[in-house]
Parts: structure tokens; C-alpha cells; sequence
């Protein structure tokens, strides 16, 4: 990546911030260098390159809040009056942020090989493999979309109390999504690989490709789930969106700061799952799409415990949420880009393994619904729903006849409750997943077991 | 011969995309330039009250090139000087040799359609201003339940778009859009109620009152919670509900691209009836002072208004140059695109036509049903097969023709191409949905309803 300004930049943000006269003041710069490739059926579409550089100042003065993000980075000072001023006409009351230590540090990511020393033929190569291996599982396919990218993000961050950061972050990512179709009757399937470490970990995984698109020509034959309420176990992946919708978005501080209500019912210490429920979120754990050292307000990540036994004990927070609540920050401000100012959310959130098996949960359930893989997942904090990819009948205790995806639902005071069943191994989903709040959009990491669910709700016909 | 040490801050939007056409025009077959400027302004309120003031400034640049028959695409936001531009060039014409073959030629002329999307007293509102009509929104919901926690956002911006390319074509224009957004959160004991009412155009002429009212009415309406059993029923989609859970899957399947595919169900269905004979759908970007409006596509076609269901025979696919040069057709104006993308075929302006049935009748004539404003969970799915699955988010319960209340923990399914055959019916009016979409009531005979009991 290309940095000929990196040598001054330090000093002009240095300069940019000082004598002002605000409360909190900040900057962050934002370069990103992006590579895609395209595929619609087998040809190769669109391939496109992509840089970046941007940069915006965020202001406090009296609890209220200024914002100005730009591209040009020529008179910064200009732009750090502007959000001064406009702190100034918002602020009525104190600024209450949380205390962080100021760090000085320089992130750079240790990679085993690196997608930029790959060659843009070699990389058309491996997804042309890709898309040639869907297409070769069956006659029924109707089409694929792929794509490849890879991308280069450095974050450099300087605040009025002394953190200087620099933050760099590297992602690979190969997904194909194979449509299969038998007349009006359209079924898909996908698989994606994801590192933000290593080229090689996308190579080599034509079998998984097949896969999915024998999956998706499975689908065709596979008979609509039934709706109304089901005992229901969720593989890791679609259990990772589980733990993120029903629970994950009601422990962002954001929502409980200035909420009466509902800083009642999320009061630390409520019960509001069994003995066997664990759910932590956190930036530290390794190797995820959520995964950084410090967040977008120069917080040092950490692991945060949410429900520990089945009673909730922490929450995630910004410096201001934090403050607001008497709570300690938790590295959990996070902006999509320089665009846009941090939010409160997630990073990588996970349900903690507990002692049972596969088998022995489908061998407990007389009759249920296995679902596996998903589709995304939206919550309104008190009901939220998740999309499945495929799922199977359980009969008898045995995995019967096949499904096809189907939507689940559910009520956060009563589904976490419901959960009786949790597996012994903690799977993280590949790639993760992007969660959309507040007009923003962000890489999470989403892990868990399988799990089973007591009475949940299925749409259906 | 360009300088690579120009300063690029301070050319206008104009000379800047020139310099880059400049630039590629020599090396490349074609070459495209798509520039824009935005200045947005948000001023948003959470909890009651003002929260944050902003300034949002996004100038950024895209350059397609066809060489040697084949298309490649960089763009960048990092224009500090001639040296970048030359990357940019450098880039497209690296990635061209990847790139799909060129189906497509670039209009030596754009012909803007005449819309009218500037309002230049969107541009004068001041920020003092923007404040005050949060505030009265806010006011207004609180004064009708104060335990009601209120957000509300007042938002400007204004776009510029260049369009050039080296067969001659030039083009550009202006947009403002104003929005405003009123809502908020009213929890009792476990159960949590948010509602929202928003609005955008071009213009400032959104009645802040009128909408903060809207919201009061729906609060209102929603306070009672109103019991379901699954049971297959008969459901109204409002025109949010049309916009939020059908009208991705009509996009779907009516874009040139998944035709071209096979992937929509309707590839082979052109000139065939599919849906309810009163059911018609059109996409317009030519209606004055919509958000969505444009007076050309961004790749220089002239917009207009392309019917694409007409009394529910499907009647035509919307495509941008390229897919058209692939499926043998021509463009109809439809090739949008994001900062980082190459045009694609997407909608404007949705418009579905409106019925005849008023809807009190619509209402009246229900002995049981539900009246769905918007959902959660449709998006995920198989959006290509036409059907939708999901929870209700607000939604409310008919009881011998009359709304009785809210409905939870509720799921409904169903399926465009099937149960949109024969429809219980449209109604006599279409509303706006944001600047986008008008659409009318439009009511199922029978979907899938599920509930927890």
C-alpha cells in the first residue's frame, strides 16, 4: 500500500488538535486499497480496484457532539473548528466519558501470505476452479455468482488526550453461490471462505465448493418447512446469528444508556437463560472478521462477558455509554468508515460450548427441525428473526426427510429461556457475517455450538 | 500534456473528471468517467433531544475502460494530486485484461430528460432551522405520551454527478434531498413498541407535523395487542409493507441481468400473464421532485418511464448497456451504480398502479386477517424463488372489518408468483414510500400465518 504522506501525517493531526477548546477531540484517517473479481454464471464480470483515503474529526463540548468527515486533508484545522462549532450548538449538559489510558501503538498484522504478493492471474485461476467445480456437480444447475476480494484498511487515530494508533488489517474472502432450478422452482446454496491472514486459506477447497452446489440441487426435491412451533436444532453457524440477534443487539450500551425502561429490565444480574447458557463478545479473540486491538475511540479490546450461567453480567460500550452508565469502556465503538461516526457494537460474539453432542441431541428430540447454514438475521431488540439455509425433519430421533430454508423467529424474553441443549464444540462461522446498525455496516465474528431450542416459531405455510 | 504534481483539491468537479478522461483517452478504446460531490448534513436527536450536528463531504471518481475489447473499473477517493489520476488509469487498464468482453457502446450525446430534482431552498435550510423542526416533531409525539422515547432526524444533501466519456458524451446535474425521520421506542413491562414515520423529496416540502401525526396515529393504533392463531388468512400490505417485503423480489426477478441468467422465474415469461390482471408495475425516474429521479442513468442513457408489468402480464425487463449487449437488446435506461461498481441494471422510482377498491371497504370486508406495515427476517431467504418468509414487526390484527390491535409473535409466508395470481384486490389510492416507491394497499386472498400460542 501506498503511504507517501506518513511521515507528516503524525504532525499535521498533531497540529490540526492543538489549542482547541472542546471537551474530546479526535481524528482518524482512513486509507483502503481493495481488489474484486466478479462472476455472473461462468464468466468473469466485473473486475475492479478500489483506493480510499478519508479522514474525519469528531468533537465533544458539553455532552453534545460534532462530526465532519471529508476526503481532502488539506486544512484540517478549518475542519476542526467546524466540529467544534457545531459540538458547541448541540451541548446543554457535561461530557461523561469513561477514562482510557492514551496509548501510543502501531498495528500491523502479521501475515503468513499475503494476498498482495499473489498475482491477479492466479487469483482469477483459483475462482475460474471454483466456479467450474459447481458447475461439474450436476445438469440442474442454473447458475453461479462468485466473487474474490481482498482488501487493506490502515486506521490511523489521535485523540485530545494522547493515544496516537495505527491500525492496519488485511481480509480475503472467495464466495460462490450456486442457484439450481427445476421450472419456477429456484433453490441456492453458497460456500465462503474467509482470512485476515493468509491468501492459502481461501486455496484448495473445490470439495466444499461441490458441496454447496449439491446442496442447492438437493434443495429442489427438499419440501417446504412446515411453519408454527417446533423444537429446533441450530448447527454453529445459524446459532452464531442466533446469539447476535436475540441477544447480542439488546446488550449494546447505546440502546440501555438513556432508556429508563429499559436499563429496568436489562439491569445486571437478571436471569434470562438456563445454567448451561454462556454468551461473550469480544475484539481480542483471534483471527475473526470483528477481530482489532483498539477500536475506533482508541479503547483497548478486550473479552466481555454478557451471560455468564444464564444471568446477564455485562454489556458492551463506548467511552460515552460508559460513562453515562458508571461502567468501564469495552473497546466496543466502531465506525464503518471514516464516513461515519462509532457506534456501539458487536465484534466477535459467541455462545460458550457446553457438554453435549449432535447425536445425542438429535437422538433427544422425538420431533424437530434441524436447521443449518443461514440467511442473514434482523432484530427489533424485543423479536428478532433469522434465516436458515436448509433444514431436515427430526423424527423419532433420527434426522429424516429434507427442508428447505425457512425463516425462525422468536421473542428475547422467552427463546434464550428456551434453550436446553447446547453442544460441546464452538464453531465459528466462516467469513462471519456484516451487521447493519445505524446505517452502518460491520465485519462480525459470529461462534457457537449447536444448540437446541424448545418451542421456537417457524414461518411457514 | 497533464501534470502528475497537480494539486486535484481545488479543480472544480468538472475539470476533475476531464483530467482523468484526458488522461485514458489515449490509452483505451473507451473510457467512461462518473464523478461525483456530496455534501450531506444530518442533524440528528436521540433520547429527546439533540444529540449530534454533522458535516459530510464525499468526493470521489470512477473511471470503466474497454481495452482490447474488454472492461475494467477502478475508482478512488484519494485525489490529492495528478500522480493519483494516473494510478486510477494505471489500475483500470491493469484489471481490463480480467475483465468481461465489451458488449456495449458509450452515447456520443446525453440528452437529459427534463426532472426537476433541485430545490434550492433545500440547499438554504439552515441548521438552526433543521433543529427546530426536530424539535417540533419530537415535541409533538411527546406532548401525545411522554413516556414515548423519541428520536428524529433532520437530513440534507446535496449531489453532484459528472458524467464524460471519450466518444463526446457529457453530462450532469444536481440533486438536493431532504429527509425527515420521527419515531421512537414506548416499552411496557417485556414489550417493546417502536415506531417510525419517515419521508424524503427534493424539495422542503415535507409537513413535519403531518408526520410526527402519523406517528401518534400508529402508536395509537397499536396499543392494544390483539390475539392470532396460524391459520391461513387474508393479509394487507400497506405500501410500506409492499415496498419493504415484495418489491425485492419483483426487482429480482424483473432485472435484464437475472433473465439474461436464468435465474428468474420469469425469464421465459415475457407477453405471459403471471400476476392478478390489476396488478401494474412501471419504474420512473422522470417524476419531479422524487429522491429516486434522474435525468439520465449513470452511464448517460435518458431515463423514462418503462412499464414492466401491465395488467399483470409481465411486459418488459429493465437493463443497462452491457447486460443488454449480452441478452441482444437495448438498454432501457437502467444502468445504476454504487462508488466502487460498474453500472449494473437496477430501479428508479417503483410504481404500482393503484386499484379500485377504497380502503375501508378493503378493511370492511375482512371477517379475519391482517393489515402488515413491515416485517423482519424477509430479506433472508430465497429471494429468486419469490417467496417471503418473516416475523411482523408492526402489523395489526382485522376482526369482522375492523382493526382491533397489534399483533406479535406472528410469522407470515407466501409466495409472489402464487399468491399474487388472483389478489383479493388493490386500492383506489398509491402512496409515496420514501422517494422511491408509490405503490398502493394491496390485499392477499390467503397467506400462510403462523403463531406462537
Amino acid at each position: 500500500m501506498e503511504m507517501r504522506d506518513v511521515p507528516s501525517l503524525r504532525d499535521r493531526l498533531a497540529d490540526a488538535l492543538s489549542g482547541h477548546t472542546a471537551d474530546y477531540l479526535e481524528i482518524r484517517v482512513e486509507e483502503t486499497d481493495a481488489t474484486t473479481l466478479t462472476y455472473r454464471g461462468r464468466s468473469l464480470e466485473e473486475a475492479g480496484r478500489t483506493s480510499n483515503l478519508g479522514g474525519c474529526v469528531r468533537a465533544c463540548v458539553k455532552g453534545g457532539w460534532g462530526f465532519v468527515s471529508f476526503n481532502s486533508l488539506e486544512g484540517l484545522r478549518a475542519k476542526v473548528d467546524l466540529a467544534v462549532r457545531q459540538a458547541r450548538l448541540v451541548g446543554r449538559e457535561t461530557t461523561t466519558l469513561a477514562p482510557v489510558e492514551p496509548h501510543v501503538d502501531f498495528i500491523i498484522p502479521t501475515l503468513v501470505r499475503d494476498p498482495l504478493t499473489v498475482s491477479l492471474e492466479d487469483k482469477k485461476r483459483l475462482m475460474d476452479e471454483y466456479v467450474e467445480a459447481a458447475w461439474a456437480q450436476s445438469s440442474r444447475i442454473q447458475t453461479t455468482n462468485a466473487g474474490y476480494g481482498d482488501a487493506r484498511r490502515k486506521v490511523t487515530f489521535i485523540n485530545s488526550e494522547g493515544s496516537y494508533l495505527e491500525q492496519s488489517r488485511c481480509r480475503v474472502s472467495a464466495r460462490v453461490v450456486v442457484l439450481a432450478r427445476d421450472g419456477g422452482n429456484v433453490q441456492q446454496s453458497r460456500a465462503v471462505f474467509s482470512s485476515t491472514s493468509d491468501y492459502d486459506a481461501i486455496v484448495g477447497r473445490h470439495a466444499e465448493v461441490g458441496a454447496a452446489a449439491s446442496r442447492a440441487v438437493a434443495l429442489l426435491d427438499a419440501a417446504p418447512a412446515p411453519g408454527g412451533e417446533f423444537t429446533v436444532i441450530c448447527d454453529p453457524a445459524l446459532a452464531g446469528v442466533f446469539a447476535h440477534e436475540a441477544f447480542g443487539h439488546l446488550s449494546e450500551g447505546d440502546n440501555v444508556y438513556e432508556n429508563e425502561r429499559l436499563r429496568d429490565i436489562m439491569v445486571l444480574g437478571k436471569r434470562f437463560g438456563r445454567p448451561l447458557l454462556n454468551i461473550a463478545d469480544g475484539g481480542v479473540v483471534g483471527g475473526q472478521p470483528g477481530t482489532f486491538r483498539y477500536d475506533d475511540e482508541g479503547t483497548p479490546t478486550q473479552r466481555t462477558d454478557l451471560i455468564r450461567e444464564g444471568v446477564l453480567v455485562g454489556r458492551l460500550h463506548s467511552r460515552e455509554t460508559a460513562g453515562k452508565m458508571g461502567e468501564a469502556a469495552t473497546g466496543n465503538a466502531r465506525a464503518q468508515s471514516y464516513r461515519h461516526a462509532p457506534l456501539v457494537r458487536m465484534t466477535n460474539t459467541f455462545i460458550g460450548a457446553g457438554d453435549s453432542s449432535f447425536d445425542e441431541m438429535v437422538a433427544a428430540t422425538p420431533l424437530g427441525i434441524f436447521c443449518r447454514d443461514w440467511y442473514g438475521g434482523q432484530t427489533t431488540h424485543e423479536q428478532f428473526s433469522f434465516g436458515c439455509a436448509e433444514a431436515w425433519m427430526i423424527r423419532d430421533g433420527k434426522l429424516a426427510e429434507p427442508l428447505r430454508g425457512t425463516t425462525l423467529s422468536g421473542n428475547l424474553f422467552t427463546t434464550l429461556e428456551n434453550i436446553d441443549m447446547i453442544g460441546n464444540d464452538l464453531v465459528w462461522a466462516e467469513g462471519g457475517g456484516t451487521c447493519g446498525k445505524g446505517g452502518q455496516s460491520a465485519p462480525v465474528g459470529q461462534g457457537s455450538p449447536y444448540i437446541r431450542i424448545q418451542n421456537a416459531l417457524l414461518g411457514g405455510k | 500534456m497533464a501534470n502528475p504534481t497537480t494539486h486535484l483539491t481545488d479543480l472544480s468537479l468538472h475539470d476533475l473528471a476531464i483530467q482523468l478522461l484526458d488522461r485514458a483517452s489515449g490509452r483505451v478504446e473507451l473510457a467512461e468517467v462518473y464523478a461525483y460531490d456530496t455534501t450531506s448534513t444530518p442533524v440528528d436527536f436521540e433520547a429527546n433531544r439533540l444529540k449530534s450536528l454533522e458535516t459530510k463531504d464525499t468526493r470521489g471518481i470512477a473511471l470503466r475502460v474497454v481495452k482490447d475489447g474488454r472492461v475494467g473499473l477502478a475508482t478512488t477517493t484519494r485525489l490529492r494530486a495528478g500522480s493519483d489520476l494516473d494510478q486510477v488509469v494505471a489500475d483500470a487498464v491493469a484489471l481490463s485484461v480480467f475483465g468481461a468482453e465489451a458488449k456495449f457502446d458509450l452515447p456520443g450525446h446525453i440528452v437529459p430528460t427534463p426532472v426537476t430534482i433541485y430545490d434550492q431552498a433545500t440547499s438554504d435550510l439552515t441548521v438552526e432551522t433543521m433543529v427546530g423542526l426536530g424539535q417540533e416533531m419530537i415535541d409533538h409525539v411527546r406532548a401525545y405520551d411522554a413516556d414515548i422515547l423519541c428520536e428524529a432526524g433532520v437530513r440534507r444533501a446535496i449531489e453532484s454527478v459528472v458524467l464524460v466519456n471519450s466518444r463526446g458524451g457529457e453530462g450532469a446535474y444536481r440533486k438536493s434531498s431532504y429527509a425527515l425521520v420521527i419515531g421512537g421506542q414506548l416499552i411496557r413491562d417485556t414489550d417493546f413498541l417502536s415506531i417510525w414515520e419517515y419521508d424524503t423529496q427534493c424539495g422542503v416540502t415535507i409537513d413535519a407535523k403531518a408526520l410526527a401525526e402519523a406517528a401518534v396515529r400508529k402508536f395509537e393504533m397499536a396499543k392494544p395487542i390483539a390475539q392470532v392463531r396460524t391459520a391461513r388468512m387474508p393479509v394487507i400490505f400497506t405500501p410500506r409493507g409492499v415496498a419493504s417485503v415484495l418489491l425485492s423480489r419483483f426487482g429480482v426477478s424483473l432485472s435484464g441481468k437475472s433473465v439474461l441468467q436464468g435465474s428468474s422465474a420469469l425469464s421465459e415469461k415475457r407477453g405471459e400473464t403471471v400476476f392478478d390482471a390489476r396488478l401494474s408495475l412501471a419504474d420512473d425516474a422522470t417524476i419531479s421532485g422524487v429522491s429516486g429521479a434522474a435525468p439520465f442513468d449513470d452511464e448517460g442513457t435518458t431515463t423514462r418511464r418503462l412499464e414492466l408489468i401491465r395488467h399483470g402480464v409481465v411486459d418488459a425487463f429493465y437493463y443497462d448497456r452491457q447486460t443488454a449487449g449480452l441478452a441482444g437488446t437495448e438498454t432501457t435506461g437502467h444502468g445504476y451504480r454504487g462508488a466502487e461498481t460498474l453500472p449494473s441494471p437496477s430501479t428508479s422510482v417503483v410504481c404500482i398502479a393503484p386499484g379500485e377498491t377504497p380502503l375501508s371497504d378493503m378493511i370492511g370486508g375482512i371477517e379475519e386477517g391482517l393489515l402488515i406495515e413491515s416485517m423482519t427476517g424477509t430479506f433472508a431467504g430465497n429471494i429468486f424463488s419469490g417467496d417471503f418468509s418473516g416475523n411482523v414487526h408492526i402489523g395489526f390484527k382485522i376482526e369482522h372489518g375492523r382493526i382491533v390491535g397489534r399483533v406479535k409473535d406472528t410469522m407470515v409466508a407466501g409466495n409472489i408468483f402464487a399468491d399474487m395470481k388472483d389478489l383479493g384486490g388493490l386500492s383506489d389510492t398509491a402512496d409515496w414510500v420514501g422517494g422511491s416507491v408509490r405503490s398502493p394497499h394491496i390485499l392477499f386472498r390467503e397467506l400462510g400465518v403462523s403463531a406462537k400460542v
